[in-house]
């Protein structure tokens, strides 16, 4: 309570609103220059309307905050969405999704290697503009993503340098962009359940759903929630399922949700997948037979604990039973032919002694 | 006397069998205790912080102790002249040496607790500072992380060997694995972590404090996010990572491998629509 009242004390006397955002080791904090078209600026990132044919700029204030020389790299990236739901401001290698028409990163944004020279103040020009013949209403998200590559190869070169397993920190920053095309309030997310497959994530057998919004609109503050079960097919019983999962979404993404096996092994099989995502809105069923072959079930199982085999253990002790079954039996068996021969003997040796 | 038999020769099986494992289990234990530190005497993680936290504004590359302008960021609770959203912390992690892999051992728990909370030393954490724009900040914030692929360090000439990724399917959880709290933190200050459960401060409704498991595909989750609310987080909120247990290494057995391996702990923090 002290530190609520100290700390409402400070900001009400600083009313000025710095928005920078700064990490360890890249000694540069980094602000966005909101545009004069942006209305609201507690957003603390980019956020504003625009209509075709608008050229806006989303510049960036970077300072330098140390007396060393600092190298950055700012990139432009589209937001995509992860396999927990979190939308995603950074850099990916590979394709985006086929459904996304306007790709924030390729409307004017440009991506910078910059050198900062010690306590230098600059701000990166950058914009992002929109042809006057677009026919799009909806949400285009993306973000500016910044790091330092040669602080992370130091950060690396301490690691080896370490000659230990391990891992080493690194650390990026991201200032957000979210552009409202035209009435956008009448432009909701809309869902499709893509591939179904068997595959391994860390050493645990998954099934990837590929989930894809493929309108150009967000899911935003994990408003979605998501729930997956596998079934065997035509079976009422449920083989795994994921629980209440909470989701954000980005326009037009896709990721792979795992519904995940744990330390159980997958059985190759006929299965059914059953998902169902729900907004304030709407809710989606989706419902995919799928199958899993023994190849499959072999890869995913592949990093799990051996389990630990005591079949040889029962082999031998019921060889060793049968044995001494055997045993007793052909020494029984000899002690009564003994016992018949002692008699007969025993008859002949007293005859002998006689 | 046959039954008598046989009873005694399958309790002496099985007692064989029992030894034989015993054996094992106390090789793996003893053959998994860590000889040292990892992190001890390295460049860039400070004394006695091998199994702390990294500052912000502290250069791993050079050997200042603050960038300057940043003394006044991190713990202390001033209302510093920069403001604006600063990822104060990271903890590092160490899971000390000479693991002998291929003992079947897969949980590598953290080497030491981590040290004590103060406020110049926190202690092995994760803390974000949230000064921008006051009481009409309605949007938060995410801290999310991911882990690159384990790459084997060469020891003919000490660069990384990134033809071939190592421990393929090897798991970082962050947050303990078992634990009844997974995630524990709360809000710092100058004594170190005021504990969500034992602090006079509740814990915001709007941040979310999650356990993550990483797997080597540079996929971020979010590890902290404080959601866009007309109330939201304000201050400095952190994660302790003190416990040995609040964070675990699983490498499974199957790819255990003899060398050093070092893979890329990333952390992003920004602001933007969640």
């Amino acid at each position: 309570m002290l530190f609520f009242s100290v700390l409402m004390l400070g900001v009400s006397f600083n009313p000025k609103k710095v928005q920078a955002v700064q990490v360890p080791d890249i000694p540069v904090s980094v602000e966005p220059v909101y545009p004069d078209i942006q209305k609201e600026t507690s957003s603390e990132y980019f956020n504003f309307s625009v209509k075709p044919g608008d050229v806006v700029p989303t510049n960036l204030k970077l300072v330098n905050t140390s007396d060393k020389s600092v190298v950055l790299r700012i990139q432009p990236v589209p937001a995509t969405t992860t396999p927990t739901g979190d939308i995603d401001y950074s850099p990916h290698k590979g394709t985006v999704d086929g459904s996304l028409k306007y790709n924030f990163a390729k409307l004017g944004p440009t991506a910078e290697k910059i050198t900062l020279k010690p306590k230098e103040t600059r701000i990166i020009d950058q914009k992002v503009s929109l042809q006057p013949d677009m026919k799009f209403k909806g949400m285009i998200l993306g973000g500016f993503y910044i790091w330092s590559p040669s602080v992370n190869a130091s950060a690396q070169k301490a690691a080896i340098k370490r000659h230990k397993t391990g891992v080493y920190n690194t650390f990026g920053m991201y200032i957000g962009v979210t552009m409202h095309v035209g009435d956008d309030s009448s432009v909701f997310p809309d869902f499709r359940l893509r591939t179904v497959k068997p595959s391994i994530q860390g050493a645990e057998p998954v099934v990837l759903a590929n989930l894809q919004n493929f309108k150009p609109q967000a899911v935003t503050n994990k408003s979605m929630t998501i729930k997956a079960k596998v079934y065997h097919r035509g079976g009422q019983s449920v083989v795994k399922e994921t629980g209440n999962l909470k989701f954000s979404f980005a326009p037009n993404s896709n990721t792979d949700i795992p519904i995940s096996w744990g330390k159980s092994r997958m059985a190759p099989g006929k299965y059914t997948l059953k998902m169902t995502a729900k907004t304030g809105l709407r809710t989606w069923h989706f419902t995919r037979n799928f199958t899993i072959t023994p190849q499959q079930s072999a890869a995913a199982n592949k990093l799990l604990p051996k389990t630990r085999s005591y079949l040889w253990l029962w082999i031998l002790l019921v060889a060793v039973v049968v044995l001494l079954a055997i045993a007793s039996m052909a020494y029984l068996y000899r002690r009564g032919i003994n016992k018949g021969r002692n008699q007969t003997g025993g008859r002949s040796h007293s005859h002998r002694h006689r | 006397m046959k039954i008598k038999y046989l009873g005694a020769a399958a309790v002496a099986l099985l007692a064989g069998a029992t030894i034989a494992q015993g054996a094992q289990i106390a090789q793996a234990a003893d053959a998994t205790t860590p000889e040292g530190s990892a992190l001890q005497g390295v460049q860039g993680v400070s004394a006695g912080q091998d199994g702390g936290a990294e500052k912000a504004g502290r250069s791993a590359v050079t050997d200042t102790e603050h960038a300057s302008g940043q003394s006044s960021v991190g713990v202390g609770f001033k209302v510093s002249d920069q403001g604006g959203l600063t990822l104060n912390f990271v903890p590092n992690f160490d899971f000390g040496t000479n693991h002998d892999m291929g003992t079947g051992s897969e949980t590598l728990n953290l080497f030491s607790k981590g040290a004590p909370t103060t406020k110049d030393e926190p202690g092995r954490v994760l803390a974000v500072t949230d000064f921008r724009g006051a009481t009409d900040a309605k949007n938060g914030y995410t801290v999310q992380v991911s882990m690159g692929k384990f790459y084997k360090v060469k020891d003919s000439d000490n660069t990384l060997d990134k033809s071939t990724p190592y421990l393929n399917g090897a798991t970082l959880t962050l947050g303990d694995a078992n634990g009844a709290t997974p995630i524990k933190g709360g809000v710092l200050t100058e004594n170190g972590i005021d504990n969500y459960g034992t602090s006079s401060v509740p814990k915001p409704a709007t941040l979310t404090t999650k356990q993550v498991k990483l797997q080597q595909n540079d996929a971020l989750q979010a590890i902290m996010t404080s959601a866009k609310s007309e109330t939201p987080a304000v201050g400095t909120w952190a994660v302790d990572f003190s416990d040995k247990n609040s964070a675990e290494l699983d490498v499974p057995a199957a790819v255990q491998d003899h060398g050093k391996f070092v893979a890329q702990l990333n952390w992003d923090l920004g602001s933007a629509t969640n």
